[in-house]
């Protein structure tokens, strides 16, 4: 576990595959876990390690094989993510910067937006749609009724709406 | 973030922004009018003075219609590459969240702002967007302008939906004389 705390580290370990296994570059990495480290614990893992874990989590890792390669319990990562997680939603730095209010924003996603794609409209500043995110079956004591989570798509879901302007993503 | 089992449209009349949109007296909405400014959305939503829709039946045979719909939806690509680019990002999308329920939706909120995050460091080399640039439109016909719907025409419930700004931007797309490409010599 200790061998793991520096990101020389764990790009060692993993070589070419860091970006993949990360989903983001490592100086991105090393950002991120220092705009998340006054809002994460001081005590126990180091917070660059508590960033990897969450982030091959969300990358798709399997619980299994992530506390394997870093030599943790499974409740040892579910408590980063979950740490990471709230870091994430109420750090300030990493807010979406979907600011309507501010005219000279909205004109500057207007011409974003109309450069892309040639458009003749000079007009739009984001787009909208819902995206159904998979999720297991909410139980009962959990949720009022079980049934409003099953989506039109065959699966339970969330409804999330999010808009996007130029090339970043907010979630409404 | 609302059950899976709601409508696109409610569900966006759930959130801030939603009900921010919908009140014509807001601070906000009310600039936005002013300006002239819009948000493009799918059928899935109701049109507005904000929110600008394609118009139903793939504009039911108006060539201007036709044409403001493709350009319509030219601009909500960019939405749906978002979500290609998030849930390529994020494997956790790749099968059923498994976290205890109350956690969903900061998960997902989380990975929303990371993927922001992601965009604000990557450059060049990570960036997952379709080619651009093949798909300008040319054409120049032009017929008699028409905003109204026919009286042949199927009337539905959509076509009662009031939208100045579809109107004129459906004006702009004919100013400008833009069709579909590839459809100029239908007409």
């Amino acid at each position: 576990m200790n061998t793991f705390s520096t990101i020389e580290d764990v790009q060692a370990r993993y070589g070419a595959h860091f970006h993949r296994a990360m989903r983001m570059p490592a100086d991105a990495v090393s950002d991120l876990s220092d705009i998340l480290r006054p809002r994460l614990p001081r005590r126990g893992l180091s917070p660059f390690c508590r960033t990897e874990l969450a982030l091959q989590y969300l990358g798709g890792g399997s619980y299994v094989g992530i506390c394997a390669v870093f030599g943790v319990h499974a409740a040892t990562l579910y408590r980063s993510l979950r740490e990471v997680i709230d870091a994430v939603n109420v750090s300030p730095t990493l807010d979406f910067h979907f600011k309507l209010a501010c005219r000279r924003r909205r004109l500057d996603y207007a011409s974003g937006f109309q450069r892309r794609r040639a458009s003749p409209f000079g007009n739009v500043i984001g787009a909208l749609d819902g995206v159904a995110v998979r999720q297991e079956q909410p139980l009962s004591s959990d949720v009022q009724c079980v049934a409003d989570y099953y989506s039109r798509k065959g699966f339970y879901a969330f409804n999330t709406q999010p808009y996007v302007t130029r090339t970043t993503s907010s979630n409404g | 973030m609302s059950p899976g089992a709601s409508h696109d449209s409610t569900a966006f009349t759930c959130t801030r922004l939603g009900q921010t949109l919908q009140d014509s007296s807001h601070e906000l909405t009310a600039a936005l009018i002013e300006d002239g400014h819009c948000i493009v959305a799918d059928e899935a939503y109701a049109a507005s003075e904000v929110l600008a829709l394609p118009w139903p039946g793939c504009g039911q045979g108006d060539q201007w219609k036709d044409g403001y719909n493709f350009y319509q939806s030219s601009g909500r690509i960019h939405i749906e590459q978002a979500f290609g680019m998030l849930s390529w990002r994020w494997g956790v999308f790749w099968r059923r969240l498994r976290v205890p329920f109350a956690k969903r939706p900061s998960l997902v909120r989380a990975c929303f702002r990371l993927h922001n995050f992601c965009r604000g460091n990557d450059n060049a080399r990570d960036c997952v967007v379709a080619p651009w640039g093949n798909d300008l439109a040319g054409g120049d016909a032009s017929l008699a302008p028409t905003d109204v719907i026919g009286a042949n025409q199927r009337g539905r419930r959509r076509d009662c939906e009031r939208s100045d700004l579809r109107v004129r931007m459906t004006r702009r797309v004919e100013e400008l004389g833009l069709m579909r490409p590839g459809v100029g010599s239908m007409f």
